[in-house]
Order: C-alpha cells, then sequence, then structure tokens
C-alpha cells in the first residue's frame, strides 16, 4: 500500500492543532518551547476553553508566545505574569488564565510576584518551561543552572561557592499552602509528552474549578545555549537534569 | 525454556506467519517549509521511516525530515508527539 493511498482526510489520527497558527516559530530546532506551545494548544481546543482562554506571555524566548497560539494573551512585564494573571482572574473567575513563563522570568525576576500568587493560592495555572539558561539573551546563567554547568557568564561551570545553588523553585512553591498541583514534566519522548499534556489538563481544570494555583515545571533543553544538537541535548538533560530536578508531582491535591 | 520461548516469539513476530496481529499501515506528510531540521522525529521513530534529506533544504536553508522507508511506517505518531513545530500529520489504515 503506497503512501499516497493511506493519505486520506478518513485515516486521519493526528493532525497540527487547530489553534497553532500558520506563522513559523522562531524558536531554535529542537526547542522544547514548540512541543509544549503544541501540546497548550491542542488542550484547549479539546477542552473548549477557546473563546474563555487568557494567556500572559512572559519576557524570554516565550515573549511571542502570542503569535503563536491563537487565543486572547496579555504580554506581561519582565517577572509580572503571575501578578497580571491574578488580576485578570479575579475581574473575569469565569476565564482560564494560565502564564507562560521560562526559568528568567519565574525563578529569578519574577520570584516575588510568583510566591507571592502561589501564596495567595490564586486560581491561575503556571506553566514553567526550566532549561536552566537564559535562552533569549545568549546563554547565560540563570538561577537554576546547574553546578558545574558551563554558560556565557560561567565559562569555568556554575560554581556554588560564588553562585550559589540551582533553584527548586517548584519545591519551594509546593511548600505554600495556596498551590493545588505542583508537578514536574518534560517533553523529551513521546510518553514524556503525553504525561505533560495530562498534567497540564489537571492546572487548566484546576484553574476553572478554583482550586488554588497550579504549577506545571517543564524540564526543557535549550541546545543552541547548551552548545550540542537537539538530540544530544535530549540525552544530556535525562543524564544531567533529571538527577536534580526529578520529574514527577511534588503536590497533588 | 529461554530457547522455546524465542522460537515462539520469532514465529509471532515473522511477517508471513502473523496471523494474529492486525496489520496497521502508516503514513505522515511533513510540512516542508515548517521543518526546521531538528532531528527529534528521526530519533522518535521506532521504525526508522523518518529520515533528514542530505542535501536538499528548505526556503530557510534546513535539511528537513522525509520518509525514506515509506512502506515500514505503522502511523504510531510518535514522530508527530516530539516535533516541536507542529509540521507532521499522521495516517493511519488497519488491514483486514
Amino acid at each position: 500500500m503506497k503512501p499516497e493511498e493511506i493519505i486520506s482526510p478518513a485515516n486521519k489520527v493526528y493532525s497540527r492543532p487547530r489553534l497553532l497558527t500558520e506563522v513559523n516559530m522562531h524558536y531554535c530546532p529542537g526547542c522544547s518551547h514548540g512541543v509544549v506551545h503544541r501540546i497548550i494548544a491542542e488542550l484547549i481546543d479539546e477542552m473548549g476553553l477557546e473563546d474563555k482562554t487568557v494567556g500572559i506571555a512572559p519576557v524570554g524566548c516565550a515573549v511571542f508566545a502570542y503569535n503563536y497560539i491563537d487565543i486572547d494573551w496579555i504580554e506581561a512585564a519582565h517577572g509580572r505574569a503571575p501578578a497580571v494573571a491574578s488580576a485578570v482572574k479575579r475581574l473575569n473567575p469565569g476565564n482560564m488564565v494560565f502564564t507562560y513563563q521560562g526559568d528568567g522570568d519565574l525563578a529569578a525576576i519574577g520570584t516575588a510576584e510568583t510566591i507571592h500568587a502561589a501564596n495567595r493560592g490564586e486560581n491561575i495555572a503556571i506553566i514553567f518551561v526550566n532549561n536552566a539558561i537564559y535562552g533569549m539573551t545568549g546563554g547565560q546563567m540563570a538561577p537554576t543552572t546547574l553546578e558545574g554547568q558551563k554558560t556565557a557568564t560561567t565559562p569555568y561551570g556554575r560554581r556554588v561557592d560564588l553562585n550559589g545553588y540551582p533553584l527548586k523553585i517548584s519545591d519551594l512553591l509546593a511548600q505554600l499552602d495556596g498551590t493545588c498541583l505542583v508537578t514536574r514534566q518534560s517533553v523529551h519522548t513521546p510518553v514524556a509528552v503525553r504525561k505533560a499534556k495530562a498534567a497540564i489538563r489537571k492546572a487548566f481544570e484546576n484553574s476553572m474549578a478554583g482550586k488554588g494555583t497550579s504549577v506545571v515545571e517543564i524540564v526543557g533543553t535549550c541546545s543552541s545555549g547548551w552548545k550540542m544538537t537537539p538530540d544530544q541535548s535530549n540525552k544530556w538533560m535525562e543524564q544531567n537534569m533529571f538527577p536534580h530536578y526529578p520529574l514527577g508531582d511534588l503536590k497533588n491535591l | 525454556m529461554k530457547k522455546l520461548t524465542n522460537t515462539v516469539i520469532n514465529y509471532l513476530l515473522t511477517p508471513h506467519n502473523n496471523k494474529f496481529m492486525a496489520k496497521v499501515k502508516g503514513a505522515v506528510t511533513i510540512d516542508e517549509e515548517r521543518c526546521k531540521g531538528c532531528d527529534l522525529c528521526v530519533v522518535a521513530c521506532p521504525a526508522d521511516v523518518l529520515h533528514l534529506q542530505a542535501k536538499d533544504v528548505n526556503d530557510r536553508g534546513y535539511h528537513f525530515a522525509y520518509m525514506a522507508q515509506p512502506e515500514a511506517c505503522i502511523g504510531c505518531a510518535a514522530c508527530a508527539t516530539v516535533c516541536p513545530d507542529g509540521c507532521i500529520e499522521v495516517y493511519r489504515v488497519v488491514l483486514k
């Protein structure tokens, strides 16, 4: 049977999400952001939340997220996405509000906003993509950079005595009473992608049900910042990131 | 015992003896202009169907993915699940 005979609308088992726009994403080849965008677009369509969703875009690589997913977006100042999301959700309690942030946005400049939004138990979902580096600005050290990891600003590797320890911010957020779901996932294999999708679905449901703040950390790769091919990055992530940032639910009420 | 198990497994997996499993054939379409040649679908494919073009490039200069062995495709959608740019669509038929 030739591919031309198989390719027909009746046999389709996977199609591009309707809400993902035709615009070519600016992300580097193999970037985890693309997969997370696709999962979010699929979920919003599947859950029928297209008209009810407000996304809050961050500053960082995902700053242009509003160009790629066809829903309502607000672009927040650097790190302030949870604060903006809190206001949107309080004024429109019927909407599903989520923020999409990187580690430089959420765990560095926006630590205060993140922790206080979670501590207030705002009914928002926080999608946190952790790739242990500042990708957009050229691969500088982030709070989440691993010990010994080489970046543009730590060319001999991150030193704990000089730069401190890698910040496990999801573990911190799990301690707060306002959070209802804190989970750490990844998107490097088909199985991991399905698990991450289930976790984000739960976070969106929690936002609609008003159960509290949901945090889904996605441990991702930055093949440009790490100076590896996408496949090497995935292997490096499995060997180095997962021991420090183990996958799984930290809190699920 | 191990030898016997292996014999049974081999019998079941040999295509002309395969009377127990429905045969599945798949195919994928790749948006060549959107593809960035990141290689993740090639790594994810369990049947080694997809390869990157060795010489051809798209308008943005990337070696896009293509079905190098279309007859081996089982339509599992692993490639589409890991594609960061959503360029892959998957089709599947179950042969009776």
